[in-house]
């Protein structure tokens, strides 16, 4: 039973979260100001820390600093304040995430599953690591041998040619590919029209394995340029 | 007045009268001249009183005594020779010689020439005694004679002749030297046509008929000739029935081809004339100078006419050849030298053309004080002129300033000239006018973003519970269908409220320009194929058939990639929201003149009652309700968002097509 402790200054926002994540089974804390917050971290121990960005006595930027000095626990920062700058500032903080309000409840589950896996069940994929075919890239796997994708610990159907466009990428994360580049390194026999499905391949691809496939984590478009896969390093 | 334009029968009146009445003109000058010419002597009222016939009687003399004196010389004379008579009278010898021997004078001129030692008379008179007749002639209306060295005459004017030219004095010499006594008469009933006589005494005579003609002639010849040469410059070309300057086919021919036509007609009509009319005064030559006369005038009528005609419809220096060479080569040069070039070597040039006109002038005109005074005008005038230019480079520049938009443009105006400081008073004012302007502007702009920026802050917050809610609520068992219903109203619109608050930032950020970009070399063909497939399914949905053409070359340019995408998608977002259902999208991408196109073409569902320019306005929809899903923020975002990146945005509307033209300029391949 993992603990989460919401904290934001406006009630019914940290009970609606509260509602969503008991569902998940999370066991939930919480706080209405960062004094509060930084108490409740005091007397116990918690798995993950929601954290409004605005709020009165202590901001969620002073909270994410003071708890970093201490833990590792992942930090999912919730703000009205939409602005890239804001974003990169509380990532900066030692925020793990960032989310936007309003939020989609399932996209902020979908995260707080995500980052709850990750801070627990870490070095148990390093064992595969090793392998020669297994390519990854953050909790992106890809086991060829067994042609099976994992992305956080969940498994993802891909089709054939879906899955070839993401190996491919993953093999070379980090550069970026062009659609005609994809069709000539993947496409072995020229079929010629398959070209312009590319496109709409990686299209579904990035909505079986993001979250939010606007905001990719994984599979990046560089728009007017191409695609790749983000190398992220554990 | 305007009738009186078109008045075609006036005109031709006029046109006859115009050579009659200078004719006229003409001939009363020359008659007054010949007033003023005193061998004419109007005064005496009779042409054997004036100095003319004196002139013409001495005339005779002379060469009635040449004749007489050479022959003289040669004594004895041949016999033989017809023209003279040999009279046996006694002890006289008489040569008589026929009146009609000679042309026209010796009819009515009778004289006796008498050599008293050798008793040898020359006559043009036949009779029995000379001695009579030599007392006719002393007693004749008009006569001369010379008698035991004296002249005797009646004719006042002959005295005065003599005394007047020398060699009259020395003919009298030589009549004294050969002892002869000389006597002639002149009889005025003998004077007839076609002698020269004849036609100065009728000239005469006549001209004294109308010796005041010429008194009112002049004025009123004058007066008529002036009104309507007035009213033909007046009046020509206009015509009954056409608007503005009526042009014939000769107006239209090239004017230096009529010109030198005319001149030639002229020449040949000039030279003609003089060739024919060289004989006498006679009725041949009369007729002959006056068609010559009509013909010129023809010929300087129509040249006038067509030159008139010409002015009046502005077309004579334009149509000129050497107008439209001078034009050519002005442009030519003008490419040539002035394209491209500063204000400052525009003026060199103009001053080097100067000094070179000039140093040229001074060369014709071999003036030395000028020679040595050119070289000081030149320095002073490229002195001055270079003043001028460093001063007019200053007011340019800072007016250059002003317009790229740089901040705090002041011309120091301590060194100028007088003229100039009021110049740059004036753009110093308008500098400080317009930079505190966009200052202003500027800063309301970033007030009006920051406002919506904080408002929008504070409606996401509570908008998070209502969203947060609503979907717990929709989890919750619901007590009516009906309940339902309205639950899914509220989903609807509090997610319309959130795209709403979103755009909005959005929107007020792009149009401030409040973004920082991040300029980089795009490919424009593989970005079309990536939206297009993030769009694949949502086309499919409402069963839109994508067409797109791409050129095989590379389209790059340069803009912010994120950015970028964010105008297609709204565009692909309108596409899927306002395109009629089943009918084809056209996404094109063209090369045209070093840049790069997107067009984007699809058939509107809704009728577009409203101008592209407002479509494009915020909070602007192409339908008139405001029930669908858009915020009427998107064009406005895009179109601002594609400005910020340097492109160029463009909407036509063409009755239910809906075009957008997304314009960038092309990059060159990176290596």
């Amino acid at each position: 039973m993992y603990r989460i402790l919401i904290c934001d200054d406006d009630k019914e926002i940290v009970k609606a979260i509260e509602i969503y994540l008991s569902r998940e089974g999370y066991e939930i804390e919480k706080a209405y100001n960062g004094k509060q917050a930084m108490q409740i971290m005091k007397e116990k121990e918690i798995h993950l820390l929601i954290l409004d960005i605005m709020m009165p006595e202590m901001d969620g930027m002073q909270v994410a600093k003071e708890v970093r000095k201490e833990k590792g626990i992942p930090i999912i920062m919730l703000s009205a304040k939409s602005e890239d700058y804001d974003k990169i500032e509380g990532l900066n903080m030692g925020a793990d995430d960032y989310v936007t309000k309003p939020f989609n409840p399932l996209e902020l589950i979908a995260r707080v599953n995500s980052q709850i896996r990750r801070y627990t069940s870490l070095g148990s994929l390093n064992k595969k690591e090793e392998q020669d075919d297994i390519y990854k890239s953050g909790e992106l796997v890809i086991d060829d041998s067994t042609k099976q994708v994992l992305v956080e610990g969940r498994e993802v159907k891909l089709t054939p040619t879906e899955y070839n466009i993401l190996k491919f990428l993953l093999k070379n994360k980090g550069k970026v590919y062009s659609i005609e580049q994809i069709y000539e390194n993947v496409w072995e026999d020229e079929a010629y029209g398959a070209e312009n499905l590319i496109a709409v391949h990686i299209r579904h691809i990035r909505e079986k394995i993001e979250i939010n496939p606007k905001e990719p984590k994984y599979l990046k478009v560089i728009w007017g340029i191409g695609y790749k896969i983000e190398k992220i390093e554990e | 007045m305007e009738k009186l334009k078109q008045f075609a029968s006036l005109k031709v009146l006029c046109y006859v009268l115009a050579p009659i009445l200078f004719l006229i003109l003409m001939l009363s000058g020359i008659y007054l001249s010949f007033q003023n010419e005193n061998t004419y002597d109007m005064s005496v009222n009779d042409y054997y009183q004036t100095t003319n016939f004196a002139d013409n009687y001495y005339g005779r003399i002379r060469s009635i005594y040449y004749s007489i004196s050479s022959m003289y010389a040669e004594i004895p004379f041949q016999v033989s020779d017809t023209s003279y008579s040999l009279i046996q009278n006694g002890e006289e010898e008489i040569y008589y010689q026929s009146p009609d021997y000679y042309s026209g004078f010796y009819q009515y001129f009778r004289f006796i020439i008498v050599d008293r030692q050798s008793q040898i008379i020359f006559t043009n008179i036949k009779t029995d005694n000379y001695e009579q007749e030599i007392e006719n002639i002393k007693q004749g209306k008009y006569y001369w004679y010379y008698e035991t060295e004296n002249i005797q005459t009646d004719i006042e004017k002959i005295d005065e002749y003599n005394i007047r030219y020398d060699y009259g004095l020395v003919q009298l010499e030589q009549l004294k030297q050969l002892g002869l006594d000389f006597y002639i008469d002149f009889d005025e009933e003998q004077v007839e046509v076609g002698n020269s006589f004849y036609l100065e005494k009728t000239l005469y005579d006549t001209m004294m008929g109308v010796k005041e003609v010429p008194m009112y002639a002049i004025p009123i010849t004058s007066v008529l000739l002036i009104l309507i040469v007035i009213y033909l410059i007046w009046s020509i070309g206009h015509k009954k029935g056409v608007e503005g300057i009526y042009l014939n086919s000769l107006d239209k021919i090239s004017y230096e081809l009529v010109c030198i036509i005319a001149f030639f007609l002229f020449v040949i009509v000039v030279v003609v004339a003089n060739a024919v009319t060289s004989g006498s005064l006679n009725i041949v030559f009369l007729s002959l100078s006056l068609i010559s006369y009509l013909v010129a005038y023809t010929i300087l009528a129509t040249l006038a006419t067509t030159t008139i005609k010409r002015l009046k419809a502005k077309t004579l220096f334009k149509e000129l050849w050497i107008a439209k060479i001078y034009r050519w080569i002005k442009r030519n040069m003008e490419n040539l030298i002035f394209s491209n070039t500063s204000i400052m070597s525009k003026v060199a040039i103009v001053y080097v053309g100067i000094i070179f006109i000039s140093f040229l002038i001074v060369l014709f005109f071999h003036d030395g004080f000028w020679i040595i005074l050119l070289p000081v005008f030149w320095g002073f005038s490229f002195y001055k002129i270079a003043q001028y230019m460093k001063q007019i480079k200053t007011i340019e520049q800072a007016l250059k300033d002003i317009y790229e938009g740089k901040e705090e443009v002041v011309i120091d105006s301590q060194n100028l000239d007088k003229e100039f400081k009021q110049i740059a008073t004036y753009v110093n004012d308008i500098a400080k006018g317009f930079s505190s302007a966009v200052e202003k502007s500027l800063k309301s702009e970033r007030m009006k973003t920051e406002l919506i920026t904080n408002v929008s802050h504070d409606i996401k917050t509570p908008l998070t519970s209502i969203i947060n809610y609503v979907d717990l609520l929709k989890k919750e068992e619901m007590p009516s269908e009906k309940a339902k219903e309205y639950l899914e109203v509220l989903d609807n619109k509090s997610q319309r409220l959130k795209r709403l608050t979103e755009d909005l930032v959005e929107a007020s950020k792009a149009s401030s320009g409040n973004i920082k970009l991040n300029m980089e070399i795009l490919d424009v063909k593989e970005l079309i194929k990536q939206v297009s497939g993030e769009f694949e399914d949502k086309f499919e949905e409402k069963h839109l058939e994508l067409n797109t053409y791409m050129p095989k070359e590379d389209c790059l340019i340069k803009a912010d990639s994120r950015y970028l995408y964010r105008v297609l998608e709204n565009l692909y977002g309108n596409i899927v929201k306002y395109a009629l259902e089943s009918s084809r999208v056209y996404i094109d991408v063209f090369l045209v003149e070093g840049k790069v196109q997107i067009q984007m073409k699809n058939i509107s569902k809704e009728k577009l009652n409203i101008s592209a320019e407002e479509l494009k306005q915020r909070f602007v929809r192409g339908e008139a309700s405001r029930n669908t899903e858009g915020s009427g923020l998107g064009l406005s975002i895009a179109e601002s968002l594609t400005n910020l990146q340097g492109g160029r945005f463009e909407i036509y509307l063409d009755g239910d097509l809906f075009k957008v033209i997304i314009e960038f300029e092309r990059q060159k391949k990176e290596h």
